[in-house]
């Protein structure tokens, strides 16, 4: 009960114009900051975060959280018009999201991606509100080796994404492993692979990879096609393509629950993030047998288990946040730095010490979900035709939104120079019929992969019982080792079941 | 006309990138804190800055050497981290006090472990105007990586902070008491400890050393005290090195419990029911975290003075004071004889450690 009553005390707080006003503001950049590749949530709140200094503590505090959340609105944007990732946990949402836009269904992508979003934020805040402190503990018992386990599972779910040739599928992943190898490790502090590149002892910058291996690789794509245009250009596009029907809401249902809370459990574990949710999630989906499409051709369940667990672990996040004073990814650790102005003491004591101030930030974040979603759904018919845009205009655009995210996310032209190798070595891959996202994947897994891997090793002096004796360590083992016994399994049972019959 | 419709909203959105991009960077520049904002300084009473100007001016005399153009100040982590904001906070005192008038720049750059901006700094045209944000923990990246420079090619100006490091515990676990950390090692339990690879690393072999158990601890390298005490919490390691900042809450909450101060005296509540190591019978084993500024190898002798003496006056300002009670770091200012020792100290015992 007592839950409730802070909760709406929080609302009231919430609910007065000015911080209506304020909230539609940050959502407002929030959304464009988050469209921006290369810009993302973490550095789009970091650069937002002065604007809050103008208002009063409250005031304040909802409007970081409106620019927070519309940050994970807007990233969808871009990866479905025009296949750039804004951040990491988007590369998943393209996958089908770019696809169905090419369909000529860019309204339909997009609400897809935003009413996922809203729904799995949703989810997340609800779960954030009810057991938050008890996830929080949760989120604390995974270790080195439970994170370890839980990577293996990750890491082999990655096979699910391989689409045609298996073994191009593994050589691009074990590209990605290498790449992740690159730099100083944090277990040792020994450079690898650095060859004397000084740039490369704090390894490859992952977004400027991301935005080169997908959004400059497709530029080159482009180019190669330029002669015959735009087929979509000529396709008038309204706002009734936009609506979402009976079947697509009853196709989104399924995978806005399962990957929403799947979303804001993994939210919880400090050090998995968002990334991780939207990967595993997607997998998952993919391999549930309810798709009407093939995921990755632009399947609406795609973009919906995606979206709605990246939203589902950005709202999960707040609750190591706030009951432990623990940020679990980059941008909550910038949101905690803004919060600790305006008062906030991070740290277990939260919860008791400044109930108030807890509650109201989380009923700011329902407040932020549902004014996010208002202007993220006004924008979609005006920021749809993007894809009608003819290529000799859309490549030159793209071209500096590359560039542009690639310096904005390093500050540096080192950022700019991975962005273009990675283009290039993205269009190779893609002439070829490599496809670049399980390399991409194996990149982020395998850096968290082999520093808990090394620690949980390091904890038991060597020995490989550690992963068997810790329980949650062992359920992932379980669920690894059926993953990947499992199509023979199937094929041994299918042979005895002819055999008699 | 549609086309030029499309072309115009192309055009905004480029404009609008652009200018994000650009304020991307500037917001690296920008002051972090609301106290250290531009608009305040602006308001910062003339009479008051007037007045300190006067009272600085004989030591710019003394040294010989007063900055005439802009400063850049190089800075090895994100803004944000640590070492950004004291150097935030170092430059927005010297400003407000009016003790230097050319404006800072400060430069954040993570590239190749910080060693990017070292070799920038140490390369600079305008050595008299250069300086670099440097604390013991940047050792291990320097001297790890093969671009050849070590503390001896820059001009050490100053300590200004040191942070020194707990023992933490889990509340009512197995090792919450020295005692029973050295009993279990005594009868041949391993235990693991968390802590960053840097000086923490080096303070722990120093404690290991000095109980004579060097054999018995595994140290796990963590990026940051905040991942340890997490691991901590979790279980998940026996031990956990931290700083005062880092610890405090969850000291407060019951959660954890410091078991030894490594300080020559013990921290203040609630950290004050750690021993130190002499009440524990030992030798005083501490290696204060020291934070400090190199400048490039080639600045003159008068400009280092004026550097010196510009970060004494910050160090003793009241604005400081105020950053170091917020950080709970400990005051650490030392003159440039000293800081070069200290400096020089702290590398030879990394690369003993080693």
């Amino acid at each position: 009960m007592d839950t409730l009553s802070y909760l709406f005390s929080g609302f009231q707080t919430a609910l007065t114009f000015q911080n209506i006003g304020a909230a539609a503001i940050g959502a407002i950049l929030g959304i464009i900051v988050g469209a921006m590749p290369g810009i993302g949530s973490l550095v789009g709140v970091a650069l937002l975060l002065p604007l809050t200094y103008a208002f009063n503590p409250t005031t304040a505090i909802i409007m970081l959280g409106a620019i927070y959340y519309a940050n994970m609105f807007g990233g969808a944007f871009s990866s479905i018009l025009i296949n750039v990732p804004g951040d990491a946990p988007a590369i998943m949402t393209a996958l089908d999201g770019y696809p169905l836009a090419r369909k000529g269904k860019p309204g339909k992508a997009l609400m897809v991606a935003n009413m996922s979003s809203f729904l799995g934020g949703l989810l997340g805040m609800i779960v954030l509100t009810f057991f938050g402190p008890a996830l929080a503990q949760f989120g604390l018992k995974f270790g080195p080796a439970e994170m370890t386990t839980l990577m293996l599972v990750a890491l082999s779910s990655i096979s699910w994404l391989i689409e045609g040739n298996v073994m191009k599928g593994l050589a691009v992943t074990c590209i990605g492993i290498l790449i992740a190898t690159i730099g100083i490790s944090t277990n040792t502090g020994e450079a690898r692979y650095t060859f004397g590149v000084l740039h490369l002892l704090s390894g490859v910058n992952f977004i400027p990879l991301v935005v080169g291996f997908i959004g400059m690789a497709q530029v080159f794509n482009l180019l190669g096609q330029q002669e015959r245009g735009n087929d979509l250009v000529v396709k008038k596009l309204s706002i009734a393509d936009c609506k979402l029907n009976k079947e697509d809401f009853s196709r989104m249902g399924a995978p806005v629950v399962r990957s929403g809370l799947l979303g804001s459990v993994i939210g919880f574990i400090p050090g998995a993030g968002a990334t991780m949710a939207s990967i595993v999630s997607y997998t998952i989906q993919k391999k549930s047998k309810r798709n009407k499409e093939k995921l990755g051709t632009g399947a609406i369940e795609g973009i919906a288990a995606s979206e709605a667990a990246n939203n589902g672990a950005a709202a999960g996040a707040f609750g190591p946040l706030l009951a432990l004073g623990i940020p679990g990814s980059g941008t909550t650790a910038v949101l905690l730095g803004g919060l600790m102005m305006w008062g906030l003491q991070p740290g277990p004591r939260l919860f008791t010490d400044s109930p108030d101030f807890a509650w109201g930030l989380i009923s700011s974040l329902y407040v932020s979900n549902i004014i996010a979603l208002l202007l993220a759904l006004l924008m979609i018919p005006l920021i749809m035709k993007v894809i009608c845009i003819p290529n000799r205009i859309l490549i030159p655009t793209i071209t500096v939104i590359c560039f542009v995210g690639a310096y904005a996310s390093t500050t540096s032209m080192w950022g700019v120079l991975i962005m273009i190798i990675g283009g290039i070595m993205g269009y190779i891959f893609q002439r070829f019929g490599y496809s670049a996202s399980p390399m991409l994947l194996a990149t982020i897994l395998s850096v968290t992969f082999e520093v808990n891997l090394r620690r949980a090793l390091n904890i038991s002096g060597g020995s490989l019982s550690i992963f068997v004796t810790k329980p949650l360590s062992l359920i992932f083992l379980l669920i690894f080792v059926a993953l990947l016994f499992s199509p023979v399994i199937k094929k041994a049972y299918r042979k005895a079941k002819a055999q008699k019959a | 006309m549609k086309k030029k419709q499309i072309a115009l909203l192309m055009t905004g959105v480029l404009t609008v990138a652009t200018l994000l991009a650009g304020c991307g960077g500037k917001e690296a520049e920008a002051p972090k804190e609301p106290e250290t904002s531009t608009t305040e300084q602006a308001e910062a009473p003339e009479t008051e800055k007037e007045a300190d100007t006067d009272t600085e001016a004989p030591a710019e005399s003394a040294s010989g050497f007063t900055p005439e153009n802009t400063i850049t100040f190089n800075v090895s982590s994100k803004a944000g981290g640590n070492s950004d904001l004291i150097t935030r906070t170092l430059t927005d005192i010297c400003t407000k006090e009016g003790l230097v008038e050319p404006t800072f720049v400060v430069n954040n750059n993570t590239d190749g472990s910080g060693n990017i901006v070292r070799i920038e700094t140490n390369e600079s045209s305008d050595p008299d105007h250069t300086l670099l944000c440097f604390s013991s923990g940047d050792m291990q990246s320097l001297l790890d990586s093969d671009i050849g420079m070590t503390v001896k090619d820059f001009s050490p100006i100053a300590t200004v902070a040191a942070d020194k490091q707990l023992i933490f515990a889990k509340t009512g676990g197995n090792y919450d008491s020295f005692e029973k950390v050295l009993a279990a090692v005594e009868g041949g339990t391993k235990v693991n400890v968390g802590g960053t690879k840097s000086n923490e690393l080096t303070v722990f072999n120093m404690f290991a050393e000095e109980i004579e158990k060097t054999d018995m601890f595994n140290y796990m390298m963590y990026d940051s005290s905040n991942e340890s005490i997490t691991a901590l919490l979790g279980d998940h390691i026996d031990l956990a090195m931290g700083s005062p900042a880092a610890a405090i809450s969850y000291v407060e909450s019951g959660d954890i419990v410091p078991i030894v101060a490594l300080s020559d005296e013990r921290f203040i509540a609630p950290l004050d029911g750690a021993p130190t190591m002499p009440e524990l019978g030992y030798d005083v084993v501490q290696s204060p975290m020291w934070r400090g500024v190199l400048a490039p190898g080639s600045m003159s002798e008068e400009a280092q003075q004026f550097w010196s003496d510009t970060f004494k006056k910050v160090t003793e300002s009241e604005a400081w004071q105020e950053y170091l009670n917020k950080y709970l770091l400990s005051p650490y200012y030392n003159d440039l004889e000293t800081t070069r020792e200290i400096m020089l100290q702290s590398q030879e015992d990394y690369l003993a450690g080693k």
